[in-house]
C-alpha cells in the first residue's frame, strides 16, 4: 500500500490516531453555549435596550474566559502527557 | 499516557442526560441537535403555510388580517430556508456524516462547531420569540429596502429580524471553516481527493460558498440596522438598488447552498441502491464545483425588472442559462446510474426518485425564466412560488427525506418502518405537486405572489382550492413520518451496514460511538466498504 503523503494529493495530515489503542476525545464544555447566550442577547440588547447588552457582555466574558481557561489547561496537560516522539502536525 | 480530563466533574456529568447535550462538543449530538432544531422549525413554518394556503383557498377570505398575512409569508419564508433547510442539510446531516464518512473521530474544532450551533438556536428563538410575542417583521424574507426601512417598518420586529439573521451568518461562517478544516485535514488515510464521498464533496463547495457569500449579506444586514438605528443612508431612496445586490449576491448562491447537499446525498443513495458505482464520478465532482462557481454569476436574474442596465441583464441571462448545464450533467449520470442497476426501491431510493422527478421541474422553469422576456412577464407572479417551491421542496426537502431515510438507521440503531416510510413517500410527491402544480397556472393567469386574498371571477378559484388541499395532504405527510420516528423505539436493530453502503459510516456501530472509530480505517478506493464486503467475500 501506498503510504498516506504518497497517496493524498492535496496536504493530508500524519495518522496520529490510527495506531492508538484509546480513542481520547475532547472534553465536553459549557462555554460553547456561555459564549453564545452572552452574543444573542448582546445583540438584541442592541434594540431591545441595555440591561441586555449588560447581561449579554457578561455572559460573553463568561463563555469566553472558560473557554480561554480550558484551552490553557488542556494545552499544559497535552504538553506535560506527550511523549517525546509524539509531536505531530 | 494520561487522559486529557479537564473539568474532570464536567466531563463524567456531560456523559448523559441534558447537561450531555448542553455541554456536547461530539460532531454527532451536535448534528443530532441540528436536525432536531431544523424539524422542529419546519414543522413550524409548516403549520403558517397552511394558515396561508386557508387564506387563498377561496376569493375574500378573512382569516387572517393582509398585515398579519404579510408577517406569516415573512416568517414562513425565513424560518424555511434560513431555520430548516440550511441547518438540517449543512449543520445535521454535515455535521454527523461528513467526520465519519471520511474516516474522522470529529471536526477540527469541536468548541466552535457546539458554539455554531448554539449560536443559531439562540438567533432562531429570537426571531421566532419576537414573532410570538408581537415584534414581527412583515418585509418579507428578501426584506427589500424602502420596505424594510424604517419609514415602511416601523416596528422593532423588523430590527429583531435582521439581528438574528445576523447572528445565523456567524453560525453559518464559523461552520463552514470547521468543515473545509476537517476535510482538508482530517481525511482517513488513502482518502485522496477522488476517493471522498460525493457528499464531502458537496459540502466542501458549499462551504466555500457559504464563506464567500455570506460575509456579503452580513454586511448588508448590519448596514440596514444602521439606516434604521442610527440614520446612516446607506440604503437611501436612491440607492434601494444596492440591497437587491448585496441580497441578491447572497441569496441566489443560498439557492445551491440549500440543494447541493441534497444532490450529495442523492449522489450517495441512487449507487447504493442501484448496486452501481455512480456513474462518471469525476463528471459529477466537477459539475458540483461548477455550480458553486456560476452560482455566484447569476444574482442579477432577480433584478431584471428593478432597472439594471439591459447589456448587464443578458450577461445574467447567458450566466443563469449555463449554469443549467452542470445541473443538467448531475441529473444525467444520475439517470445512469439508475440503468440497468438492480434497484433496491427502499424509501430512501423513492425519495432519490421524486427529488429527480420534482427538481427537474423546478430546473426548466427556472431556464425558462432565465429568458429576460418570460421573467419579466412571470416575475412576482405565483409562477415564481411554483417554480422555487419545486426547486427546494422538490430538490432540498426530498434530498432531506433520503438522506434521513437512508441514515437514520445509523443514528439511532433501529430501521425506520418501511410501509410508513413510502406512505409518506407517496402522500408527499402526491401532496407536493397538487400544492404547487397549479401555482404555474396561477402565476400565468396573473396572479401576483404575496397578495393576502383575491376577487372571485378572475380565474383563481379552482387552483388556489386545489393547491390548498394539496398543502393538507402535505401536511398528512409529515404527520406519518412523525408517526414512523415515535415508532422508530420499536424498530428492528439496524446492524451496522443494513443497506450495504459505500462509505465509511457504514463501517463502525449504529449509532456509532463517540470517537466513532476504535482504529481510523485506510481508505484504497472511492468505495471502501463495498472492497471490504469483496475482501471477505472472494478471499480465504
Amino acid at each position: 500500500m501506498d503510504s498516506v503523503t504518497e497517496q493524498t494529493p492535496i496536504g493530508l495530515r500524519a495518522d496520529t490516531h490510527a495506531e492508538a489503542n484509546e480513542p481520547h476525545m475532547p472534553a465536553p464544555s459549557l462555554s460553547p453555549l456561555i459564549l453564545a447566550a452572552g452574543m444573542t442577547m448582546a445583540a438584541f440588547g442592541i434594540v431591545l435596550g441595555p440591561i441586555l447588552i449588560i447581561l449579554g457582555v457578561v455572559a460573553f466574558l463568561i463563555g469566553l474566559g472558560t473557554w480561554l481557561y480550558d484551552e490553557i489547561v488542556n494545552a499544559s496537560a497535552v504538553a506535560d502527557d506527550s511523549e517525546p516522539d509524539d509531536a505531530h502536525r | 499516557m494520561a487522559s486529557i480530563s479537564i473539568p474532570l466533574p464536567l466531563r463524567e456529568r456531560a456523559k448523559s442526560g441534558l447537561l450531555g447535550w448542553l455541554a456536547t462538543v461530539d460532531h454527532k449530538k451536535i448534528g443530532v441537535m441540528y436536525m432536531v432544531m431544523a424539524f422542529v422549525f419546519f414543522v413550524i413554518a409548516g403549520l403558517l403555510a397552511l394558515v396561508i394556503r386557508l387564506q387563498l383557498a377561496a376569493p375574500n377570505m378573512q382569516i387572517v388580517d393582509p398585515q398579519t398575512y404579510n408577517q406569516l409569508f415573512t416568517m414562513h419564508g425565513t424560518v424555511m430556508i434560513f431555520l430548516f433547510t440550511i441547518p438540517m442539510l449543512v449543520g445535521g446531516f454535515g455535521n454527523y456524516f461528513l467526520p465519519l464518512m471520511i474516516g474522522a473521530r470529529d471536526v477540527a474544532f469541536p468548541r466552535l462547531n457546539a458554539f455554531s450551533f448554539w449560536i443559531s438556536l439562540g438567533a432562531g428563538l429570537v426571531m421566532f420569540g419576537g414573532f410570538l410575542f408581537g415584534a414581527r417583521s412583515d418585509a418579507s424574507w428578501t426584506a427589500y429596502v424602502p420596505y424594510s426601512n424604517k419609514t415602511f417598518s416601523p416596528t422593532i420586529g423588523m430590527d429583531i429580524w435582521l439581528l438574528g439573521l445576523i447572528l445565523l451568518g456567524i453560525g453559518s461562517t464559523l461552520g463552514a471553516v470547521n468543515f473545509l478544516v476537517t476535510l482538508y485535514t482530517m481525511r482517513a488515510p488513502g482518502m485522496t481527493a477522488w476517493r471522498i464521498p460525493m457528499f464531502g464533496w458537496a459540502m466542501a463547495t458549499t462551504a466555500v460558498m457559504v464563506l464567500l457569500a455570506t460575509p456579503v449579506l452580513t454586511a448588508a444586514l448590519l448596514m440596514l440596522v444602521a439606516d434604521r438605528n442610527f440614520n446612516t443612508q446607506f440604503f437611501s431612496a436612491n440607492q434601494s438598488q444596492l440591497w437587491q445586490h448585496m441580497f441578491w449576491f447572497y441569496s441566489h448562491p443560498a439557492v445551491y447552498i440549500m440543494i447541493l447537499p441534497a444532490m450529495g446525498i442523492v449522489s450517495e443513495v441512487i449507487p447504493v441502491f442501484a448496486r452501481k458505482p455512480l456513474f462518471g464520478l469525476r463528471a459529477v465532482v466537477i459539475s458540483t464545483a461548477l455550480i458553486g462557481l456560476l452560482g455566484f454569476t447569476t444574482w442579477v436574474h432577480h433584478m431584471f425588472v428593478s432597472g439594471v442596465d439591459p447589456v448587464i441583464e443578458r450577461f445574467f441571462m447567458f450566466t443563469t442559462m449555463v449554469i443549467a448545464v452542470p445541473t443538467g450533467v448531475k441529473m444525467f449520470n444520475w439517470l445512469a446510474t439508475l440503468w440497468g442497476g438492480s434497484l433496491n426501491l427502499k424509501t430512501p431510493l423513492l425519495m432519490c426518485l421524486g427529488f429527480l422527478a420534482t427538481f427537474v421541474i423546478g430546473g426548466l422553469s427556472g431556464v425558462m425564466m432565465a429568458s429576460i422576456p418570460i421573467d419579466q412577464y412571470v416575475h412576482n407572479s405565483y409562477w415564481v412560488v411554483a417554480h422555487f417551491h419545486y426547486v427546494l421542496f422538490g430538490g432540498s426537502v426530498f434530498g432531506i427525506f433520503a438522506g434521513l431515510y437512508y441514515w437514520v438507521p445509523k443514528i439511532t440503531g433501529r430501521m425506520f418502518d418501511e410501509k410508513l416510510g413510502k406512505l409518506h413517500f407517496w402522500l408527499m410527491l402526491i401532496g407536493f405537486n397538487v400544492t404547487f402544480f397549479p401555482m404555474h397556472h396561477l402565476g400565468l393567469a396573473g396572479m401576483p405572489r404575496r397578495i393576502a386574498t383575491y376577487a372571485a371571477g378572475r380565474g383563481w378559484e379552482a387552483g388556489n382550492l386545489i393547491a390548498t388541499i394539496g398543502a393538507f395532504l402535505l401536511a398528512l405527510s409529515v404527520l406519518v413520518f412523525i408517526l414512523g420516528v415515535i415508532k422508530l423505539r420499536n424498530g428492528q436493530p439496524a446492524g451496522e451496514d443494513p443497506w450495504e453502503g459505500n462509505t465509511l459510516e457504514w463501517s463502525t456501530t449504529s449509532p456509532p460511538p463517540e470517537y466513532n472509530f476504535r482504529e481510523i480505517p485506510v481508505v484504497e478506493s472511492e468505495r471502501p466498504l463495498f472492497d471490504a464486503r469483496w475482501r471477505t467475500s472472494h478471499l480465504p
